[in-house]
């Protein structure tokens, strides 16, 4: 009996939650039904007033306009010029998207939307059983065109760069600048092998690049996820993280990558014990040479 | 005349986890004493970093397993013809990324070793040390050679390379050669005592394949270029080789 307790609690639990939904929901449906206002602008509405609640407050007591405040996206005056409002608020919104997921300076996705993307392409691998690919790339002398050629042009320089190297990527893949001169990418359904070429390949185009007389390098670290371990996001970003330090600590231009292969086997297999090896080294105790 | 079928190589992976024990000289001989017994031998070197096969043979491959590596040429075409009788893939020494890089093509490169026709037996002479490549290869293998002699670091690497391999592939068979011991006793101690800690710590026996003596006609051998079996056919050497070679030439995979 006292094992089934904490079940019922539990089952309880979540039907409250449901019904205060529910209950939610409904209250909401009813206020708008009792107002005539909302409910015809919504019916006009259609598809879309899930998506974008708003709410013409004239005629409306102030109660109900602070109940609506919590639910809807915008509450704006019955006044106000209802189709611009929309688009200037859709434009808004968008807007508000956009920055936070993209880089600003070079247009591409920012290391937000980088690591969005990287869950979902490990949940995709761990379902499909393929393995993904992420690689973390960094300039060798970034700062001596920094330095040399001013800030603004550094700037310039990333923004191209950066662009252009999407181009050499394949349409699946996604590159993000994770901030500095340090770009993400993310390769779906890709194994190392694969991966690995496309790393040479952006790092020749790279080597080819000269920048008013600046020849640039990058150093690439490389992971793959292998969908049969455990390694959670974060561990899998510092997984590449960590080889980018390896290929930089190489010399420049490198490139340094592990997998959830064999190489992490090896480390996981249990070493010779002192025992053993104590008997090993035991056998010329035996017989003393010659 | 024996309708010959299409019959499927033996690979034979030749390790020892620590260098200079001398893999490269046994796996050349055994194969000159295979190929003397009429066997089609292939010896693929695998020792990327540091190649040697070619260098024993006294021969200068135009193209080595780095073109089937970098570039687009199957294994196939850079197979030499050796003095002994038997087929080689070099290998390129000193080619920096090449250790890593294979890694990236090694299954194709499985894919090349299973699909070339016409050998009855495959070595693949593997560079030292417990690195992936080497690992690798050996689990592509039929048959697992390791190379111990009487130096202890020799005999704890030869144990760990086969607890790992044990561990990670459920490898529990290996055949040993001891390379430059006094006398066959020494040769069978060492060997006893390599098999009493499998037995006892893994719990499978290893099979002893021969042991080869120390003898200073080897490094006149390898300092002549030539190979040693073939040289003096009727050396102790020579005989231990044709021995081991006659062994693994009743090998299947």
């Amino acid at each position: 009996m006292n094992r089934r307790m904490p079940k019922k609690q539990k089952i309880t639990g979540e039907k409250t939650a449901v019904r205060k939904k529910a209950d939610k929901r409904q209250s909401i449906e009813k206020f708008i039904k009792k107002n005539k206002v909302i409910s015809d602008w919504l019916r006009e509405g259609g598809a879309g007033r899930g998506e974008l609640l708003m709410i013409l407050t004239e005629k409306l007591p102030r109660a109900d306009r602070k109940k609506l405040e919590h639910t809807a996206d915008a509450v704006i005056e019955l006044g106000a010029d209802l189709v611009r409002r929309i688009i200037e608020i859709e434009r808004e919104n968008r807007q508000l998207r956009s920055l936070s997921l993209t880089d600003e300076l070079t247009g591409l996705y920012n290391k937000r939307f980088f690591k969005m993307q990287l869950g979902v392409e490990m949940a995709r691998s761990k379902r499909t059983g393929q393995p993904c690919c992420m690689a973390i790339l960094d300039f060798d002398n970034f700062k001596e065109i920094n330095d040399s050629l001013g800030h603004s042009e550094g700037d310039r320089f990333l923004k191209e760069v950066g662009l252009l190297m999407r181009d050499r990527l394949r349409p699946t893949d996604f590159i993000c600048r994770l901030g500095g001169d340090e770009f993400g990418i993310l390769m779906p359904a890709t194994g190392l092998v694969d991966a690995i070429g496309i790393a040479r390949r952006l790092q020749q185009f790279i080597m080819d690049i000269h920048w008013k007389k600046f020849i640039t390098t990058a150093s690439i670290g490389m992971a793959e996820f292998d969908p049969s371990e455990k390694a959670a996001l974060e561990e899998f970003f510092n997984m590449a993280d960590i080889e980018l330090y390896r290929a930089k600590k190489d010399g420049k231009n490198k490139i340094s990558y592990t997998s959830g292969g064999i190489e992490r086997r090896i480390a996981a297999a249990e070493p010779v014990s002192l025992h053993e090896r104590e008997l090993l080294l035991k056998m010329k105790g035996e017989k003393p040479p010659k | 005349m024996k309708a010959r079928k299409k019959k499927k190589p033996v690979i034979v992976c030749i390790t020892s986890g620590k260098g200079g024990v001398g893999k490269t000289f046994l796996t050349v001989n055994l194969a000159a004493a295979l190929a003397r017994k009429g066997k089609k031998i292939l010896v693929v070197d695998c020792d990327f970093g540091l190649a040697n096969v070619d260098i024993m043979l006294g021969i200068r491959p135009a193209r080595t397993m780095k073109d089937v590596v970098f570039g687009e040429t199957t294994l196939r075409d850079v197979i030499v013809k050796t003095p002994g009788g038997f087929d080689l893939v070099p290998a390129c020494s000193g080619v920096r990324d090449m250790a890593q890089l294979l890694y990236e093509r090694i299954e194709m490169i499985k894919e090349m070793l299973l699909s070339l026709e016409g050998y009855d037996l495959i070595l693949l002479d593997t560079g030292a040390g417990m690195t992936e490549v080497v690992l690798q290869f050996n689990l592509l293998a039929d048959r697992n050679i390791l190379v111990i002699n009487r130096e202890l670091t020799c005999l704890t690497d030869a144990y760990a390379m086969i607890k790992v391999l044990y561990q990670l592939f459920g490898r529990d068979f290996f055949d040993i050669i001891v390379n430059s011991s006094t006398d066959e006793k020494e040769g069978d101690r060492i060997f006893r005592h390599l098999d009493s800690i499998c037995r006892r710590f893994l719990g499978f026996p290893l099979t002893h394949l021969g042991s080869v003596h120390q003898d200073e006609d080897v490094p006149r051998s390898i300092m002549n270029q030539e190979i040693l079996v073939q040289a003096s056919p009727h050396s102790k050497i020579a005989e231990s080789c044709a021995s081991m070679a006659g062994t693994l030439s009743r090998w299947r995979a």
